[in-house]
């Protein structure tokens, strides 16, 4: 090992005895944000049941930091849209997200809110939910297991805290 | 009346309200906390499944069915097989018809289950809530080792079921039954024993016989009005004229009978199950079906006892491997007509309590 | 199965009104025109013995060149039943409100209401139940023609008061 490295390694070792850790300030809220999302309670349909398994005994979401569901979208930062939106509760939908403080993710729950599911060919059917409100993750399945949603959870943590890994790649020139 | 100085206002609950159990919303006119009047406002989850079912061929429409009533799946499939089964007069295998009693009434208790949990969860109580869930659990594992999806099995098929339960299905089946009594005891004990419970709950929301039947209710909230009616037993369908149970019906109209009878039903499923567990016979799971479902032209009326109430599947087919129309009467749809009509008189927390023990699910409400 | 004490009543009532009798699959159901529809279903209400006093279900249905509302009439204290289909026309489709009989029958009209625009003479608060108020055309007809998915994926503009 070189020695410019040691002394490196040193120096870190003197601060963090003096319980001291050096980051920038948007790297540590965003460390704080992915460790405790407040999702808005927004059950739509069947996906809104396996939500609530996830926040029950077995699956234990609170594992995460996840658990606190808000009634309220003024308090939440996260809206998972879990189930089938109808035409008729799109403007309500967006208007629940424009309620939300920044920064607010949104997670498409099921195949419904993905791209309208099985019942794309409806008429009252919004075919997926990205056309009304922009969406950070989906989570296909009809509905998806408990462990999927915790899945994409994760995954939306991962995407915070590396924002580089997600941006958008130009393509040409 | 309103006292002098002061005027009736009007607010909104709902689409998006913790309380609503999914996506209803209501305008509650309000005198003080006391409410007047409640306008009920549906169709946020409206989906048009019968216009989608006269697109799919009658097979393709099983799995949609699932996602009427999405807590009590199978028993929804139960009701539009058994419909088209009637219609081209299949005859069923003996243990096609008793695994699909056993899925049909693990669905029910599951139901129940959840009914109970937010039931509680609506006057905050958070124990029974997980109580009612860590049970649910178990059945769900069933309906998993079986079909592979949790909550919409879509495990019914048109002549019979997709394929035989698992070998380790029967013994899970068995424990769970083997502990119900214990659970139902501990739900009795944690949610039903409970002094804030059965003062919140006693004697509020009164549906007085007469005016449940004018207002066309079914299932357990006219159960718990005094009239036994079923249809298990005063229309047999599949087998359950095979099995002896009875149907609990209470006085008290109230909401706490509402939720109470809940109970007793569950108590009243696992009897079924148990005696479908020692008779069941082996063999085969699925009858001789054409390869191509057409039922000749003809119309049918077929009903099951959801456990959201009666649910009524009104058939009618012109010859081809599509369906003419297919409706669906849910029981859920007409029993929300409930609410605005018990409602004047009591207070803003009382209608979260009523609205609760009335047991909508949304999906079966809007379809 | 259909007793005979209600093959005789129907079968009575059927020629009052001029109605059509048929049975199938163990159902009775006669078919009667739009103007006759709330004395059959107040006479099906009370036959005597047996009684058709509960309403399973009031839906309306789709045949081209008319429209129908059928009745699925039933008991909470017997086994018979009986579906009562009446005839509307397709270009003014209006028929009298069961409202007078059931209450309950409010949620279903409106639903028949909604999706095939028949109207119900006399019914408390006719409007649509499922879909918004400025939803254009009845969906459940068989000429109705659903918008495509670029149409449907623009947000409808809520209007005030909805």
């Amino acid at each position: 090992m070189d020695v410019k490295k040691e002394k490196e390694l040193r120096d870190a070792e003197v601060t963090a005895e003096k319980n001291i850790l050096r980051t920038n300030i948007e790297k540590f809220l965003n460390w704080g944000r992915v460790h405790s999302f407040w999702p808005t309670s927004f059950g739509l349909a069947c996906c809104a049941i396996e939500m609530a398994s996830t926040g029950g005994a077995r699956y234990d979401l609170s594992r995460f930091g996840y658990e606190v569901f808000q009634a309220s979208p003024r308090q939440a930062d996260l809206m998972i849209v879990a189930g089938t939106l109808t035409r008729k509760m799109a403007p309500v939908a967006r208007r629940i997200y424009d309620q939300m403080p920044e920064p607010k993710w949104v997670i498409a729950m099921g195949n419904c809110a993905c791209s309208g599911g099985p019942f794309a060919d409806s008429y009252a059917v919004v075919p997926g939910a990205d056309s009304i409100i922009p969406i950070d993750i989906y989570i296909p399945g009809c509905p998806p297991r408990p462990e999927s949603l915790i899945f994409g959870m994760l995954q939306l943590k991962h995407k915070i805290q590396h924002p580089s890994k997600v941006r958008l790649v130009k393509y040409g020139k | 009346m309103t006292i002098e100085g002061t005027q009736e206002y009007s607010i909104n609950m709902g689409p998006q309200h913790p309380s609503t159990h999914g996506v209803f919303r209501m305008v509650v006119h309000l005198d003080g906390e006391v409410v007047t009047k409640v306008e009920p406002k549906i169709g946020y989850l409206h989906r048009g499944l019968e216009k989608i079912a006269e697109s799919r061929t009658y097979a393709q429409f099983v799995p949609y069915t699932d996602r009427l009533d999405y807590l009590a799946g199978p028993h929804n499939s139960l009701g539009y097989v058994q419909a088209v089964e009637k219609l081209m007069e299949i005859e069923l295998p003996e243990r096609a018809e008793y695994l699909r009693v056993i899925f049909a009434e693990l669905g029910r208790i599951a139901s129940h289950l959840v009914m109970i949990a937010s039931g509680s969860l609506d006057i905050c109580g958070w124990t029974p809530w997980s109580y009612c869930f860590r049970d649910r659990e178990r059945i769900l594992d069933l309906f998993e080792m079986t079909a592979g999806n949790r909550m919409t099995p879509n495990y019914f098929r048109i002549g019979g079921i997709s394929h035989d339960v698992p070998e380790e299905f029967m013994p899970a089946l068995k424990s769970l039954l083997d502990d119900m009594p214990e659970l139902l005891e501990e739900y009795y004990g944690i949610f039903f024993g409970n002094e804030i419970v059965q003062s919140r709950m006693k004697s509020v929301g009164i549906l007085p016989k007469e005016l449940a039947e004018n207002l066309l209710i079914t299932g357990a909230n006219l159960r718990a009005s005094g009239v036994q009616y079923d249809v298990r037993k005063a229309e047999p369908y599949s087998i359950y004229d095979r099995f002896e149970f009875n149907i609990p019906v209470l006085y008290g109209c109230d909401t706490y009978d509402r939720h109470l009878i809940r109970l007793f039903e569950i108590q009243e499923s696992s009897k079924i199950l148990r005696q479908a567990l020692r008779d069941i016979p082996d063999g085969p799971v699925m009858a001789k079906v054409p390869k191509v479902i057409k039922p000749p032209a003809n119309k049918i009326y077929h009903r099951v006892e959801n456990p959201k109430g009666e649910m009524g599947w009104y058939i009618v087919s012109n010859g081809t491997t599509k369906p003419a129309r297919v409706r669906i009467r849910t029981g859920a749809f007409v029993n929300v007509q409930m609410l605005p009509a018990i409602i004047a008189g009591w207070k803003i927390q009382d209608l979260v309590t009523i609205f609760a023990s009335m047991d909508l699910v949304l999906g079966e409400v809007d379809k | 199965m259909v007793s005979n004490i209600l093959r005789a009543r129907v079968g009575e009532l059927a020629v009052r009104v001029n109605g059509a009798v048929e049975e199938s699959l163990g159902e009775l159901q006669l078919t009667v025109n739009y103007t006759d529809a709330i004395e059959v279903l107040t006479g099906a209400k009370n036959f005597e013995d047996v009684p058709c006093d509960f309403l399973h279900d009031l839906c309306g249905m789709d045949l081209e060149d008319h429209l129908e509302v059928v009745y699925q009439l039933s008991s909470l204290h017997g086994p018979q039943r009986l579906r009562i289909i009446a005839r509307v026309e397709r270009e003014n489709p209006v028929i009298d409100s069961a409202t007078c009989i059931w209450k309950g029958s409010d949620f279903l009209e409106r639903e028949a209401f909604d999706m095939f625009g028949i109207q119900f003479r006399d019914h408390p608060n006719l409007k649509r139940i499922y879909l918004w108020d400025d939803f254009e055309g009845y969906p459940m007809r068989k000429d109705y023609v659903v918008e495509s998915y670029e149409q449907r994926a623009i947000m409808r503009v809520r209007k005030e008061g909805e």
